[in-house]
């Protein structure tokens, strides 16, 4: 499949019976959504079964698509849908985060060369103080920093303001770094 | 790289054997309108317990008692039709969550949608109100000609406040007046020194007035009168209403 095709454009041929176009849209998200779907479970497995649905109510519904609107929001409101209903039915671990330096780009720039923190215990930390966080803070940021997505994409994925997407944004990151603080001081 | 082929491998499986098929557009669309005709309904019922809660109120006078200090708000907390408020929350509860399907919903804070909408339902039930809708409705409940809704209204016209008297003045006394109401009984009126009268104490023969005072034996000890000539331009008082169904 031709990779200057756009997402809407593969849909469009999905929707015209073309399988093998669907097969690229999964290869295009699978490492995304697999990505995403780590931030809320611990398991592989179920990570990988959650996917798998994800792309196959994809394509059950791919006839209520908006072609005009972009393909990815779409596609992560129905992952954040699977992965929240899969988290209410059963309590897992959220997994191991990293990308430190994306979320908090110098977080650690002024500290001098002989710096005693080992930089795999401060991932740690941001890690842990990230799985810590409310869900509802954890996963704007997670759409916004790891995902790559705009105010208003995360708004459409999560239903919900896109002011309120900047506030939990914003207010997730001043939970994180009194983490990281209160690890400092210690 | 194993779980990616497996995954996009069982995917591709799914939809080739048939075990995942594309829902036809029509099931889409049937849903959208689906959701559509359950907004316009609850906006329709919306507005009919609107205005119907103004029009109870209107008719029984106890809309204009708040103007008579503590005692009038009092009377008109205990004549608020609570169950069909209640009704109403229910209804604008469900438009909010039917409405916050939709972008232009949902990318706004709650407060704004929530908010639209009361205003809207509260607009638009003053203007159902306006209408006479209900007038019309009460009149034929109360000559039985009204299906399903005639025994809600004849209910809640009998459901009249003790002490809230609207009427017409047919004529002045020595220490009040004569009204009459709509169901053509007459009331003596009685004013004292402590007779409230929160727009003036003009009165004349002819005008719409609401009393709230004690009845003892045919006689209304004035507590408040006000004349309703204050009223909002599109909404008919009392006496209008009465007038018409003597027309």
């Amino acid at each position: 499949m031709d990779p200057d095709y756009r997402d809407e454009e593969l849909v469009e041929k999905v929707r015209g019976g073309d399988t093998e176009a669907f097969g690229s849209i999964v290869d295009r998200y699978e490492e995304k959504l697999l990505r995403y779907g780590r931030r809320f479970f611990s398991d592989w497995d179920d990570i990988a079964d959650l996917v798998q649905d994800v792309f196959l109510k994809a394509y059950i519904n791919i006839k209520s698509f908006d072609i005009t609107l972009r393909f990815s929001p779409w596609i992560y409101r129905i992952a954040h849908n699977e992965f929240v209903n899969a988290l209410k039915k059963k309590a897992k671990n959220p997994v191991s985060f990293l990308d430190v330096d994306v979320l908090f780009p110098h977080p650690i720039s002024d500290e001098n060369e002989g710096d005693r923190i080992d930089r795999e215990t401060l991932k740690q930390i941001f890690e842990k103080s990230l799985n810590a966080l409310d869900l509802k803070y954890r996963e704007p940021i997670i759409l916004y920093y790891f995902e790559d997505l705009g105010y208003q994409e995360i708004a459409d994925i999560l239903r919900i303001p896109i002011s309120t997407v900047g506030v939990r944004i914003a207010r997730g990151k001043k939970i994180l770094k009194k983490s990281y603080d209160c690890f400092e001081k210690k | 790289m194993e779980e990616k082929k497996s995954i996009k491998n069982s995917v591709l499986e799914k939809i080739k054997s048939g075990q995942a098929a594309m829902k036809p557009k029509w099931h889409f669309v049937l849903k959208a309108v689906l959701v559509g005709i359950g907004i316009i309904i609850f906006i329709l019922l919306t507005l009919f317990v609107i205005s119907l809660i103004i029009f109870i109120l209107h008719d029984n006078g106890t809309w204009f008692v708040p103007a008579f200090g503590m005692r009038g708000i009092g009377r008109f907390i205990v004549s608020v039709p609570w169950l069909l408020v209640l009704a109403c929350v229910a209804f604008i509860g469900l438009l909010e969550i039917l409405v916050r399907k939709y972008s232009f919903a949902y990318r706004k804070p709650f407060l704004y949608s929530i908010i639209g909408i009361i205003l809207f339902v509260s607009v638009g039930g003053i203007g159902v109100f306006a209408t006479h809708m209900h007038d019309r409705f009460s009149r034929l409940a109360m000559e039985r000609r009204l299906p399903f809704a005639g025994p809600m209204y004849q209910r809640f016209r009998a459901q009249r406040p003790i002490d809230v008297y609207p009427g017409t003045v047919r004529e002045t006394t020595e220490n009040g007046f004569l009204i009459e109401n709509e169901s053509n009984e007459t009331f003596r009126v009685v004013v004292t020194h402590a007779t409230r009268f929160p727009f003036g104490s003009e009165i004349v023969v002819g005008d719409d007035i609401v009393v709230m005072g004690d009845l003892k034996d045919g006689v209304i000890y004035a507590f408040g009168i006000r004349k309703i000539d204050d009223k909002l331009p599109f909404l008919p008082s009392p006496g209008q209403v009465e007038m018409r169904r003597i027309n």
